[in-house]
C-alpha cells in the first residue's frame, strides 16, 4: 500500500485514539478525548485516567504487545464510559496506538459525557444505533410494552400478558421498525415469552426467553 | 457466575447419569432452586458446590467432572442461542482459539455483570500452540482442556490438551500446551 493519512485526517478519521509510550504515558489524544476525560493532559500517565477492563492484563507495553489480537475495552475512570476498540504497538518507535470509539446506546447520555453526535466519525455505527434506539423509544409508548434495556446492538422490551388486543392487519406492528432507517438496516426481530413472575418495577427478571423468530 | 454454566452443568449430568441422580445432585448442592436461568446471576459457590456433589455422587474426580464439562460447553453454547457467535469465531482450531478473548469480550459488552476469563496464544505454528487462561475464579482450570476439545470438533479437528503451567503451583496465569493435525487449518 502506499497511501496513509496525515495526521490532521488521522485525527478526524479516530477522535477517540490514544497515543501512549513504552512507560504508560499518554502522548497523544484524539480531538473528542478531552470532552469525555475533562483536564487529560498529553504527558498524564495512562493509569490515572483509564483500567483495562478487557482482556484481563495489567497495562503494561509488554503486556500490550502480546495481545494486539484481542478486542480492548477501556473504562475512562471519570466517567465509567467504555471505550472499545484495538491496540496496536509500534515496535521500532516503542509506542502504543489505541483507535475504538465510546460505547453509549442512548443518545441521552452523550451530553452527561459532554459529547455530541458530532463527535463520532462518519465511519462510526455507534450514532446509527443511538438514533435507532431513540426512535424505538418514541414508539413503545403507543403499544403498552416497557423498555427493559438494550444489550448490544438489542433492544428489548416486555409487554404483560393480554395487555391489549392484538392489532389487526394493517394496524402498526413491527413494521413500524422495519421502515426505519433504511432497508438495508432491517432489524430482526424476536419474541419469546416467559412463564416466570410478572414483571414490575421492583422486581425484574432477566431471563432471557425462548426466542422465537418473528 | 450466570446460569448458562450451572445449565450445561444440568445437561451433562442429566445426559450421562439420568435425571434422578441430577436431582440429588442439585438437591446437595443448590436445595433452595428449583431450576437454573441462563440470564440469572447465581453465586459462585453453586457452580463449584455442583461440581463437588457431582464428583462425590458418582465417584469420579472433581478435574474429571470439570474436563467433561468443558467438553460439553461448546456444544451447549451452539445449542443455546449461541451458534451464530460460534459459527464467526473462525474457520480453524487456532483462529478460533485465537478469536477466544475477543468473542468473550463482545459478549462482556452485552452483559455488563459477565467477568469472563481471558485468553491468548503465543509459540503458534502448524500443529500446536500455547493457549494462556486467565480468570478471576480459581479452580475451573481443568474445564480447558475438555472445552478446547469440545471447539476442536466444531472444525472436525482431534485436539489434544495438556497443562503446561498452573496457577496452583505458582504459575502467574495457566497454560496449556494444544496440539492439533495441520490439515484442519484448511
Amino acid at each position: 500500500m502506499i497511501y496513509s493519512p496525515g495526521t490532521e485526517q488521522f485525527a478526524l478519521l479516530h477522535p477517540f485514539h490514544l497515543v501512549i509510550d513504552e512507560q504508560m504515558v499518554l502522548r497523544q489524544m484524539g480531538p473528542a478525548i478531552p470532552q469525555l476525560v475533562p483536564g487529560l493532559r498529553a504527558g498524564e500517565p495512562f493509569a490515572n485516567r483509564f483500567q483495562v477492563q478487557r482482556p484481563r492484563i495489567q497495562p503494561t507495553y509488554d503486556a500490550v504487545r502480546a495481545m494486539q489480537r484481542a478486542a480492548f475495552l477501556l473504562e475512562c475512570l471519570a466517567n465509567g464510559v467504555i471505550l472499545k476498540g484495538q491496540m496496536l504497538v509500534d515496535e521500532p518507535r516503542r509506542m502504543i496506538l489505541f483507535v475504538g470509539s465510546p460505547v453509549i446506546d442512548d443518545r441521552t447520555k452523550l451530553k452527561e459525557y459532554g459529547l455530541t453526535l458530532s463527535d463520532f466519525p462518519m465511519h462510526d455505527s455507534t450514532a446509527d444505533l443511538m438514533e435507532l434506539f431513540s426512535h424505538f423509544d418514541s414508539l413503545i409508548g403507543e403499544y403498552g410494552v416497557e423498555k427493559i434495556r438494550t444489550i448490544g446492538d438489542n433492544y428489548m422490551v416486555v409487554a404483560p400478558p393480554a395487555s391489549r388486543p392484538c392489532p389487526g392487519p394493517g394496524a402498526h406492528g413491527p413494521g413500524d421498525v422495519r421502515v426505519y432507517p433504511k432497508p438495508a438496516a432491517l432489524p430482526k426481530p424476536t419474541s419469546g415469552l416467559q412463564d416466570g413472575p410478572q414483571l414490575g418495577s421492583g422486581h425484574r427478571r432477566r431471563d432471557r426467553p425462548q426466542e422465537i423468530p418473528v | 457466575m450466570y446460569g448458562m454454566v450451572n445449565l450445561a452443568i444440568e445437561g451433562l449430568l442429566t445426559e450421562r447419569y439420568g435425571h434422578s441422580v441430577w436431582q440429588s445432585i442439585k438437591d446437595k448442592a443448590a436445595p433452595g432452586i428449583d431450576r437454573f436461568l441462563t440470564m440469572e446471576q447465581y453465586p459462585e459457590d453453586v457452580t463449584q458446590g455442583l461440581v463437588v456433589a457431582a464428583a462425590e455422587i458418582t465417584g469420579r474426580p472433581t478435574d474429571e467432572i470439570l474436563n467433561e464439562i468443558g467438553e460439553y460447553f461448546t456444544g451447549y453454547a451452539q445449542r443455546s442461542g449461541h451458534g451464530e457467535l460460534l459459527d464467526i469465531i473462525g474457520s480453524n482450531l487456532p483462529e478460533a482459539l485465537d478469536n477466544l478473548d475477543n468473542m468473550h469480550t463482545r459478549v462482556a459488552l452485552a452483559f455488563p455483570d459477565l467477568r469472563p476469563p481471558s485468553f491468548w496464544c503465543t509459540d503458534v505454528d502448524e500443529h500446536s500452540l500455547i493457549l494462556h487462561y486467565l480468570s478471576e475464579r480459581s479452580g475451573l482450570a481443568p474445564m480447558i482442556p475438555g472445552a478446547v476439545r469440545g471447539l476442536g470438533r466444531l472444525f472436525d479437528t482431534e485436539a489434544t490438551v495438556r497443562q503446561v503451567a498452573s496457577r496452583e503451583d505458582g504459575a502467574d496465569h495457566d497454560q496449556f500446551l494444544v496440539t492439533f493435525d495441520a490439515k484442519s487449518q484448511g
